[in-house]
């Protein structure tokens, strides 16, 4: 028994000695500033008057109030074959004015067939639109998310200009700064290049840098006061400098 | 690197089977001295030996800390530790201890490699009591300085590659700390005036000086830095020059 004892912790302490021989690691990060990109233009393009949304909610406020009508039409039509159904079968009538009013009834029973039927191809019309308008709509929610694809970021400081690419689309990107430099000209593509729209934007952002530990013992560059000097979006909304509350970016730009 | 770990398995082994044969002797030894106590005490009414007088100057010790040398198998440390003490009336207890140390701890920061270098002493005063002629405990209080200095490099690559990586060197000399220990010493006479034990010391962070952004992660003579109060173990061969 004893034996046993000391051959188990002859393997702990063995185990525990081996366990403390780590290779060091290494870290791979960029500190970044987190960016909102808003497609503007595009959202412009869609919902301003006289564009795709607003000439959509009209022929479908248009075609809602058509239906209506022609419920009230085909109401209306129910009602006269209701009445007139009940006169052909007065026995008071003579067979002349039996014959009139049972064509009445017949030309009444086909309109109202033939508004029906065009009641129901307007219902057809209609939920196309709608369709169609919530596609659209979702296409605006999407772009007002900010729900764009970087192509790629180039970094215009260097002279030979290295370049990262990315193939998924974000709601919100770190823009990756220099751990060196407190200063970064970038020049962004945004786009999808499957549909063949690129559109190329510089940024010049100044920050501050320091170096932290955290609890962890991971050394990090951190930065700080950052702001876009320069750039040629249509507008940008600073949120916060530094660090903002629950992934918020720093910076919201239009363009 | 397997035959440093085979050493390492067989130098854990000595250690653990020093520690437990030591355990093992104390507790026979209580029992003999028990029984030899119970059996004195029947002849002491017959027979009364005259005493011994302990001397003022009762012994002068060298010490020599083997534990450290487990640092010859280790890549993050290289200890040396060696020490002094001298007895009066066998009781008082003076003791000074001497080390260096280069330290490399594996995970000091996950980024950054980190050694810090120095050496160290450690002074005290304590009580010494002997259970039989050959083992005895003592109790010290002692205060240790350490002169050190610490370096590294942080590194970080830039995950997207657009920007250079990140290669900070650090280096600072001059340092110093003081702390405080209580050591419980138990040692064992293995021949003549040759001695074997150990220490474990609870150490006090007094002061050291902090640093930004990466603090001092380890110091000579008294570890890690990441509590101000740490245990310690040490294992020890001693030689008395005994006057007694």
């Amino acid at each position: 028994m004893k034996d046993r004892i000391f051959l188990a912790s002859l393997f702990l302490i063995s185990v525990l000695i081996w366990s403390c021989q780590e290779d060091q690691e290494y870290l791979e990060y960029d500190p970044s500033v987190l960016m909102k990109f808003i497609n503007q233009d595009s959202i412009d393009a869609l919902t301003g008057e006289g564009d795709t949304i607003y000439i959509l909610n009209d022929s479908i406020d248009s075609l809602t109030k058509l239906i209506s009508q022609q419920n009230v039409f085909i109401s209306d039509t129910s009602d006269n074959i209701f009445e007139l159904g009940d006169s052909v079968e007065d026995e008071r009538l003579t067979s002349e004015e039996r014959a009139k009013v049972q064509a009445e009834l017949d030309r009444n029973i086909k309109a109202g067939a033939d508004l029906s039927d065009f009641k129901d191809s307007l219902d057809l019309v209609k939920d196309s639109l709608s369709n169609n308008l919530a596609f659209w709509n979702g296409v605006v929610n999407t772009m007002e998310s900010g729900s764009v694809k970087i192509i790629s970021i180039v970094n215009l400081a260097e002279e030979e200009s290295p370049k990262v690419e990315y193939f998924d689309s974000l709601t919100v990107w770190p823009i990756p700064l220099s751990m060196n430099d407190e200063y970064v000209h970038l020049q962004l593509s945004i786009g999808d290049e499957d549909v063949g729209v690129i559109q190329q934007y510089t940024l010049e952002i100044e920050y501050s840098l320091s170096t932290q530990v955290d609890e962890k013992g991971i050394v990090t560059r951190v930065p700080d006061n950052i702001d876009i000097v320069s750039h040629d979006f249509k507008s940008k909304i600073n949120n916060c400098q530094t660090s903002c509350n629950g992934g918020t970016p720093n910076y919201t730009v239009h363009f | 690197m397997v035959v440093r770990r085979i050493i390492l398995f067989i130098f854990s082994g000595l250690t653990l089977w020093s520690l437990s044969s030591r355990a093992q002797e104390s507790l026979d030894s209580l029992t003999t001295q028990t029984a030899d106590s119970l059996a004195v005490s029947t002849l002491e009414k017959e027979v009364e030996e005259p005493k011994e007088i302990m001397p003022f100057f009762s012994s002068a010790s060298f010490i020599y800390d083997y534990g450290k040398l487990a640092g010859l198998f280790l890549k993050t440390e290289m200890k040396q530790e060696v020490g002094a003490q001298i007895e009066f009336w066998n009781r008082l207890v003076l003791v000074g201890e001497f080390g260096t140390a280069k330290l490399e701890p594996n995970g000091a920061y996950q980024n950054a490699n980190y050694i810090s270098e120095g050496w160290y002493y450690r002074a005290g005063i304590g009580y010494k009591y002997d259970m039989n002629p050959k083992n005895n405990f003592a109790l010290t209080l002692r205060y240790g300085q350490s002169f050190y200095g610490d370096k590294g490099r942080v590194e970080i690559f830039s995950k997207s590659g657009i920007h250079d990586d990140y290669v900070e060197p650090f280096n600072r000399e001059n340092n110093t700390a003081y702390w405080y220990e209580v050591v419980l010493s138990s040692e064992k006479k293995i021949w003549k005036g040759l001695y074997t034990g150990f220490h474990m010391r609870l150490r006090v962070m007094g002061y050291y000086e902090q640093q930004q952004p990466l603090d001092v992660y380890s110091i000579p003579g008294y570890g890690r830095t990441f509590d101000n109060t740490i245990p310690a173990i040490n294992l020890y061969l001693k030689y008395a020059f005994e006057m007694f």
